[in-house]
């Protein structure tokens, strides 16, 4: 059994091209705070709530005198998805010390718990490698967001470079080598239906929450039929 | 910075723990029956297809295609990168292409 400080440094090291990808749209999100936020609010926005979508919204938000409940409802409910994410880590983690993996949780980020997930569901990989994938996000979002600041104008758009979809590419590959087998079957289907009608007659980011609950009650259903 | 923003800013940032947290003391706190472990162990698979279907579902033909070479190269149990590079590689050609 390895030590969390090893995971750390593997998650460290499989997060880094993925940071790299985020860190373009760090650059974005560095860009859009010009003129609205100040060099110690954007610092402090990527350090303590880190967060793409949710900093991007309280952006357009931000008019003084703030409207500090919309804007943390907000925030809230953009990151509500996170809920599930934590609570798919917890088998992967009962053994281990609280501490560590409240901590670990704090760094956890749409694509370092996809990453992790890949891992510790193959392996028995210990909580740290959440740490460590997100905690090379968080540096690279801090760094990029400040950049994107400096420079501004200079910076070519994700998509000009296809980065935009290396993300996408992150996801669907870590969904691909996820499958445990024909009984997964069920649980894709209803997820990518229950998805797509989230995410064409809600909005937001309530198609991501909607999915997985929809795949996780499937599990359930169909427990023990295959 | 002033008051109301450092404070709006922190708030943010405990609403935003809240909700990495929460899932993982709630899983910890519930009776864990085979069934109920089954169904969280399934959760992953469920929220990475959500995340992916609309993106692949919405996109351009060029990010279609390539999303289909992407989804062969993992099914043929390829690594991370080499997917990710597969993804770039061929978006790019398309997007200039069709």
């Amino acid at each position: 059994m390895s030590t969390n400080i090893q995971a750390f440094k593997r998650g460290f090291i499989d997060g880094f091209p993925i940071a790299l990808g985020v860190s373009a749209y760090g650059a974005v999100y560095g860009m859009l705070t010009r003129g609205v936020l100040t060099d110690a609010e954007t610092a402090m926005s990527c350090l303590v709530v880190f967060a793409g979508v949710s900093q991007i919204m309280a952006v357009s938000m931000w008019l003084h005198p703030l409207p500090i409940f919309a804007i943390v409802l907000s925030t809230f409910i953009v990151n509500i998805r996170h809920v599930l994410m934590g609570a798919s880590i917890y088998p992967y983690a009962e053994k281990e010390k609280k501490w560590v993996s409240y901590l670990s949780l704090y760094f956890m980020t749409d694509e370092s718990w996809a990453v992790s997930m890949g891992r510790m569901g193959k392996t028995s990989e210990r909580v740290g490698y959440l740490a460590g994938s997100g905690v090379v996000l968080y540096i690279l979002w801090f760094t990029a967001s400040m950049l994107g600041r400096q420079i501004g104008g200079y910076i070519p758009s994700p998509e000009k470079l296809g980065i935009d979809f290396a993300l996408t590419a992150v996801f669907l590959t870590m969904a691909v080598s996820g499958i445990r087998g024909r009984k997964d079957i069920p649980v894709i289907l209803s997820a990518v239906i229950v998805a797509w009608l989230f995410e064409h007659y809600v909005g937001g980011k309530w198609y991501i929450l909607a999915g997985g609950l929809a795949g996780g009650f499937t599990a359930w259903v169909t427990y023990g039929q295959d | 910075m002033d008051r109301t923003s450092f404070i709006t800013i922190l708030l943010m940032g405990l609403a935003t723990y809240a909700t990495r947290f929460t899932g993982f003391y709630i899983a910890g706190r519930i009776n864990m029956t085979p069934r109920f472990r089954y169904a969280l162990t399934s959760i992953p698979i469920a929220i990475l297809t959500s995340i992916s279907a609309p993106m692949v579902i919405n996109g351009t033909l060029a990010e279609k295609i390539s999303a289909g070479a992407v989804i062969l190269a993992a099914a043929a149990g390829r690594g991370l990168l080499f997917c990710m590079a597969v993804g770039i590689t061929a978006v790019n050609l398309l997007r200039y292409l069709l």
